[in-house]
């Protein structure tokens, strides 16, 4: 585990970023997660974890171009730092050999 | 036509749809600029994606509440980084004003001052007022208590009594639903307490029903709200408990009134009630219940013995539609004509309303002087007013002094807002520096203020919510005004100018009407203090018809035997030094009881109500007042008790009686002749109640020969006043054990009665001066800058041969000029005031113009002097440095 601690939300942010890739930006995060994990999260609540995460260096930004869309005003799109990368696999593999205490029998049983 | 909409449409649907217009300045106004695209954008798209999904209506709605979610730390907060260069900004305006105020101290002390002075005056006034206002706030559900009172015609007027009579109260709750409960309170005077064998006396004693505490709140420190409904309870004060026990842990003990013949148990222990218009020390289950007779309203004497203080629970606040519910009630018990012939009639008046209210006949409650508490409330605020343009007028000029520092922030690039900001920040600190000083001295001078004001008002009464919100508006206003106008000519005069002059040019229209206000304020109250002054004095000067020096009354318990009382009398006079003695129901402050008489008038009977004293042949020798005309009563003719009466000057004045001796006079004529005869002697009015009321109409007679006046024993004494009381202690210990000896000065009574008015009074005057203080160090202060900024302007007009004379006179007119607009404004509203005043007393003095004369005129010196002070200084100069200088 890495010695930086990340909250549950922004894990989640966190890998939508890497997930997305070099699209990641504030409404598409918000939309996927909407859509993938039938979450309904704030717009607001995404842009201050990912201030959040760019504060601890977890993930970079820049500008992108402008589109007609958004009334011409452009996307700041967000990828994720091998900082970042390592914390979610950290974080990932640290679930996962907790993930295997748990006895077997009840898994196999569900 | 036909184009005009086509073309609508086309751009309709060119156009696509916005997020509302205003939302998006809000986030622009908070949002940080390095975040603002990139969110706006999101919500954009949001926005966009919504239209299609939920429509127009709902996506606007959603885009507000998704902007108003961006108000949070976590966005408002990355704002910082902005902030953190003013930091230094910050620390040189600290810094630049520290140095000016080491530059111009006098300046700086006189704005400190002045506004300190405002601040601590308006906190205090506030505290006073707040608490003068919330008499009686603190019953639960105050807003659906009502005090009844009732009027009936006497001698053709109608008269407001604050009492009814005892059976409304039943007939209310019976007849009118909206009624929650009533109480009656009888009010006991001069009984005693006793307990085992301690005895003190009870001069707050009331009778009340056992629904006291259902309408009315009091905190209980022992027992609960039931305690009067135990037959034979009594409640008591804290007070009262504590200096009949020396505890108040008494429940269940028994205490006995007067005689001792009934004895009480005490069910509970109240606080002391001090900010209610209903006092009381003791209260015990009155029991009175008796059923409606038309007697009650149009005999005096029944109307008075049988009511009540009358107070009552609705359900709701009173309104009108009950009227005619209650007139339909009084129906059932008197018939409209009658009740109309008898001037009879109810009224209900909020229990908050009885302390400020108008003094109506037998009101027993703790009244309230709305004139004075009127007055309190403009002062302070015209206090802050004066002291806010005082610190207008003295920041601008010295702003103007700092032109060059403003011209070089110009130059430097300092943005206007940053400018404003400057001012304003300086000004904030200047006030939070006063109020800070302000609480100090607040703190510091409480017990004082107690003294003066009001012994319950407490340090802590501060801590309301209310009052800190008008507090903090009060000095937000003040700061934002007095910091604005500087902040304005400082930000909006030239770069160049700045530099080039020491001092900037500023509207001399703004600070003109500034001094006006500041002008007429003054001369308004220094007129209305001088009034107030001299209506005071009148009153105080007034004859009081008796010599109050030297002039003990004692108040009588009951069951005392006429023949103990002559032997009582013979034995006073016996004591060395006293002179003379007299029992009668002569009540020194007023409140007499009142009866039908039938007089003489034109030779006919006429029937008119008087109040009426119960005396024996020594009162008028023993007080002292003057008989005018005729005799008063003599112990030698027996005749005279029964046949013989004394009237006062009003009586014979209401009467229309020129000559009043031997006009016939009669009362009770089911008593068949026992009370006619005539009219002996005229005496003087005596007047010692308080300012407001009137002198009532007196008949004076002999008690019938074995009857005991009662009440009141006066002595006239001479010599030292300690040994001859404790010899009457003496005696009346042996007369009367176990009672206590209630005695009084009366010019002791006397001067309690005047002396709150006048502590008041004084602290009014204290404000005016203040006031027409602070106005004067604007004066003065501004004078001086004036002769700085024309101090160029005098030296040319010397060097062409202008003697200082002119330039005084130059310099003066402009103040003058001032000073003439100011009276004629100021001197008709002070008119009106001072007679609205006026018209509040039975008695005043008249209307000279004096005052008025002599307050410009003291205005007019003043202006000479601070004014001419500064013309002399700048007249004096060297017109060469004058010139040469800035």
């Amino acid at each position: 585990m890495a010695k930086e601690y990340i909250g549950e939300f922004e894990e989640l942010v966190l890998i939508m970023v890497a997930a997305l890739a070099e699209e990641a930006y504030g409404a598409i995060i918000a939309e996927e997660m909407d859509k993938k994990l039938n979450r309904e999260v704030n717009l607001s609540a995404v842009h201050v974890t990912l201030y959040r995460l760019e504060d601890k260096g977890l993930i970079n930004s820049k500008y992108g171009g402008a589109t007609k869309e958004r009334g011409g005003r452009r996307k700041r799109i967000y990828t994720i730092t091998s900082a970042g990368m390592a914390i979610l696999k950290s974080m990932q593999e640290s679930r996962v050999s907790l993930w295997k205490l748990v006895p077997q029998l009840k898994l196999s049983g569900s | 036509m036909e184009v005009g909409s086509s073309i609508e449409i086309i751009r309709i649907m060119n156009q696509a749809p916005t997020p509302p217009n205003w939302i998006l300045c809000f986030l622009h106004w908070f949002c940080p600029d390095h975040l603002l695209e990139e969110i706006e954008g999101d919500l954009v798209q949001k926005f966009e994606g919504d239209v299609v999904r939920f429509g127009l209506k709902k996506a606007k709605r959603k885009f507000v509440c998704n902007v108003i979610r961006y108000f949070r730390s976590g966005i408002v907060m990355r704002n910082n980084i902005l902030i953190r260069p003013q930091a230094a900004i910050l620390a040189n305006y600290f810094k630049t004003s520290i140095r000016h105020i080491g530059k111009s101290k006098v300046n700086f002390t006189f704005k400190l001052g002045g506004l300190t002075l405002a601040i601590f005056s308006f906190m205090a006034t506030s505290i006073y007022v707040s608490y003068q206002w919330s008499v009686d706030s603190h019953h639960k559900n105050h807003e659906n208590i009502y005090r009844v009172n009732s009027q009936r015609k006497e001698n053709g007027q109608i008269e407001k009594y604050a009492i009814t009579p005892v059976p409304i109260g039943e007939m209310l709750k019976q007849n009118i639903p909206e009624v929650n409960a009533f109480v009656r309170i009888n009010y006991a005077n001069g009984s005693y307490l006793r307990f085992e064998d301690k005895v003190v006396e009870c001069e707050g004693l009331i009778e009340a029903d056992s629904s006291l505490f259902n309408v009315l709140t009091f905190s209980f420190l022992r027992g609960s709200d039931e305690a009067l409904k135990r037959p034979n309870a009594i409640v008591l004060t804290e007070t009262k408990a504590r200096e009949l026990f020396g505890s108040i842990d008494v429940l269940e003990k028994i205490v006995t009134i007067n005689d001792g013949n009934q004895s009480f148990q005490v069910t509970a222990v109240i606080e002391n009630s001090s900010n209610s218009c209903f006092n009381f020390e003791a209260v015990i289950v009155s029991t009175v219940e008796s059923r409606f007779s038309p007697s009650y309203i149009n005999s005096p004497v029944e109307f008075l013995d049988n009511s009540p203080t009358l107070f009552i629970r609705f359900n709701k606040p009173f309104t009108d539609d009950l009227t005619p519910k209650i007139e339909n009630m009084l129906d059932q018990f008197v018939s409209k004509k009658d009740r109309v012939e008898m001037g009879f009639s109810l009224s209900f008046q909020p229990i908050t309303d009885v302390y400020f209210g108008p003094h109506l006949n037998a009101e027993f409650a703790r009244k309230g002087n709305s004139a004075y508490v009127y007055a309190f409330s403009i002062m302070g605020i015209l206090l802050l007013i004066i002291a806010g343009i005082n610190h207008i007028n003295l920041s601008i000029a010295d702003f103007s002094t700092r032109a060059r520092e403003t011209g070089v922030r110009k130059v430097l690039g300092a943005r206007r807002h940053q400018l404003i900001m400057h001012v304003l920040l300086e000004t904030l600190a200047l006030t939070t520096l006063s109020i800070i000083i302000a609480l100090l001295i607040l703190y510091l001078l409480f017990p004082q203020i107690n003294q003066l004001l009001d012994p319950n008002l407490r340090f802590t009464m501060l801590a309301n919510s209310k009052l800190l919100l008008i507090l903090f508006f009060g000095l937000f206003t003040l700061t934002l005004l007095s910091g604005w106008f500087p902040a304005r000519q400082f930000s909006e005069s030239k770069i160049a100018q700045n530099l080039k002059s020491n001092t900037s040019s500023y509207s001399s229209g703004l600070n003109q009407t500034l001094l006006l206000i500041q002008f007429s304020i003054s001369a308004i109250c220094i007129i209305c203090t001088m009034m107030a002054g001299k209506q005071l004095e009148f009153i105080n000067k007034k004859k009081l018809g008796i010599d109050r020096n030297n002039l003990l009354v004692l108040s009588m318990p009951e069951h005392f035997t006429p023949n103990k009382m002559q032997t009582f009398k013979n034995e006073l006079k016996s004591i060395a030094g006293v002179d003379a003695v007299s029992n009668s129901s002569f009540r020194i402050g007023g409140g007499y009881w009142k009866d039908w008489y039938f007089v003489e008038k034109d030779g006919d009977m006429v029937p008119i109500e008087l109040y009426e004293v119960f005396s024996d042949d020594e009162l008028f020798k023993t007080l002292r007042i003057k008989v005018l005309k005729g005799r008063t009563f003599r112990a030698d003719i027996p005749y005279d008790s029964g046949a013989a009466f004394v009237i006062n000057e009003t009586a014979a004045r209401e009467l229309g009686w020129d000559d009043p001796i031997g006009k016939r006079i009669y009362t009770h004529p089911e008593d068949e002749g026992k009370w006619d005869g005539t009219v002996v002697g005229l005496v003087a009015d005596v007047n010692i109640s308080p300012l407001y009321e009137k002198i009532q109409p007196l008949v004076m007679r002999l008690p019938w020969q074995n009857e005991y006046p009662e009440y009141f024993v006066y002595v006239r004494y001479e010599g030292e006043a300690q040994s001859i009381i404790k010899s009457i202690e003496e005696l009346y210990n042996e007369t009367l054990p176990g009672y206590p000896l209630a005695y009084r000065f009366v010019d002791e009574f006397y001067n309690s009665q005047h002396r709150k008015e006048s502590k008041v009074f004084a602290s009014l005057q204290f404000g005016t001066y203040l006031i027409a203080l602070i106005s004067l160090v604007g004066i003065f202060s501004l004078g001086a800058y004036i002769s700085i900024r024309r101090m160029k302007e005098f030296g040319i007009r010397k060097v062409l041969g202008a003697t200082m004379f002119h330039i005084a006179h130059l310099h003066l007119s402009y103040f003058a000029r001032l000073l003439l607009i100011a009276s004629i404004i100021s001197i008709p509203l002070a008119f009106w005031l001072v007679r609205s005043w006026l018209d509040t007393f039975a008695y005043r003095t008249d209307l000279t113009m004096s005052p008025f004369i002599l307050s410009v005129g003291a205005m007019a010196l003043l202006v000479i002097v601070s004014a001419g002070y500064s013309s002399w200084k700048s007249g004096r100069m060297n017109p060469v440095d004058a010139i040469k200088m800035g």
